[in-house]
């Protein structure tokens, strides 16, 4: 009975942190103290079988209190937008958007900076989507971390 | 601005930059769309093949709102035993200020309080102390990089630190050190400019405070020559507000001794969100 139970404890565990990684999305990091800190990430959307990607969504939140304001953008060829978390440390995200680009096997560039000097740190929350917002298959490669 | 605007102004700016030659780095004036991430794209294109950097700074010039309460000001202080200090008064919150104490090499003091300004305000300040160790020539000596101290200050409180300057085998004795100081306190509240700049894996970014007469720090991506990709956004977050900025951005493709090299107009802008 003991062996019955840890199988069932790995199993469910097992799910929980592949359903955490197939559909959550979220990326943590740090930018330094300097201004100009910036951190880039490469996000790939692809069909996994959920459905053709159509848009990349993402909000962004800054888990420092009185840390500054922290900012994510979104690029796709000439495609660009912007949202930004103003207060450090609390449960809310910066507003949502979607960068709206169809087609398979497209990647995006996010930008993650800051609005003043000062350490930060912060979770970014993605997901590439089909054209009714259901989650599709999301890679992400990091480029550069300051 | 109408696309046709744009482009008469880009015609206009080739032209001052054909006959100014490579003297002057580009100036584009704009204003972004009233919306939550609404975002600028340039692309420039430094085409000289020795090129190395890609120099940018940008100025929010949108009028200041009337403001419900005067901000916090920060005073500072560098003292080295034996010589005559150097102070900076009101520094509010998104400016700097630059001191300079030609004190030669030792311990520099630092002293910032609060103290004289809004003692209403009872939330910690935040300021950042960039210093430079620099010899007769204003090349750095020991440490041989800047370094950027960022820290916070309560209200009636000294926030005092120390900065030690050396001797460099390169390049000799410190002469004086120099501080650039940031009142870099956040007012959510407010929207601040940003602009980012990038190129293959690589990015910077640049943030202005709206409400002076000072453009960001400058900033430099280090990606040789080609196409760069040149954002400006804001921190935009109340639908309700007015959030269109005026802004000018100033760029210039520089080779590793910083001069300037040939600097095209931006191959492509749009305006996000779209009509």
């Amino acid at each position: 009975m003991k062996n019955v139970k840890t199988w069932r404890w790995l199993f469910v565990h097992a799910a929980i942190a592949y359903s955490s990684i197939g559909i959550a999305h979220d990326q943590g990091g740090t930018l330094n103290a300097g201004a100009s800190a910036t951190d880039v990430y490469q996000v790939s959307c692809f069909d996994d079988g959920g459905g053709k990607p159509y848009q990349l969504f993402f909000e962004i939140k800054s888990v420092i209190p009185a840390s500054p304001p922290v900012s994510a953008q979104v690029i796709n060829d000439d495609l660009a937008m912007s949202t930004t978390d103003r207060v450090g440390g609390d449960e809310n995200y910066s507003p949502e958007l979607q960068v709206v680009k169809p087609g398979n096997n497209d990647t995006y560039t996010i930008v993650i900076d800051k609005s003043a000097a000062g350490k930060a740190s912060y979770s970014l929350e993605y997901h590439c989507q089909d054209s009714h917002g259901n989650h599709t298959g999301t890679d992400i490669l990091p480029l550069q971390n300051q | 601005m109408n696309n046709s605007t744009k482009r008469n102004v880009f015609a206009a700016m080739s032209l001052f930059v054909g006959l100014g030659g490579s003297a002057f780095a580009f100036e584009v004036p704009m204003t972004s769309k009233n919306a939550i991430g609404a975002t600028d794209l340039f692309r420039i294109n430094c085409g000289a093949p020795d090129t190395d950097h890609l120099n940018v700074k940008v100025i929010d010039t949108t009028p200041l709102p009337p403001s419900a309460i005067d901000p916090q000001l920060l005073h500072v202080n560098i003292t080295k035993k034996g010589y005559q200090p150097q102070e900076a008064f009101a520094i509010a919150p998104g400016e700097k200020t630059e001191l300079s104490v030609a004190a030669g090499k030792g311990s520099y003091k630092i002293s910032v309080d609060t103290s004289g300004t809004n003692l209403d305000i009872l939330t910690p300040q935040t300021f950042s102390v960039e210093y430079h160790c620099l010899n007769d020539a204003d090349q750095l000596t020991a440490p041989a990089v800047a370094r950027t101290l960022a820290k916070k200050i309560k209200n009636k409180k000294t926030s005092k630190f120390s900065v030690a300057c050396g001797k460099s085998k390169t390049t000799g004795e410190t002469t004086k050190l120099y501080v650039k100081f940031t009142n870099t306190t956040v007012d959510p509240a407010k929207v601040a400019l940003n602009a980012q700049v990038i190129k293959g894996s690589l990015a910077t970014n640049a943030t202005d405070q709206n409400g002076d007469d000072f453009y960001s720090d400058e900033v430099n991506l280090p990606g040789g020559s080609g196409d760069y990709t040149v954002l400006v956004d804001n921190t935009a977050f109340d639908k309700s507000q007015d959030n269109s900025r005026d802004y000018s951005l100033q760029y210039s493709c520089r080779n590793l001794q910083n001069s300037e090299t040939a600097t095209e107009t931006p191959l492509l802008i749009k305006q996000f969100p779209a009509p």
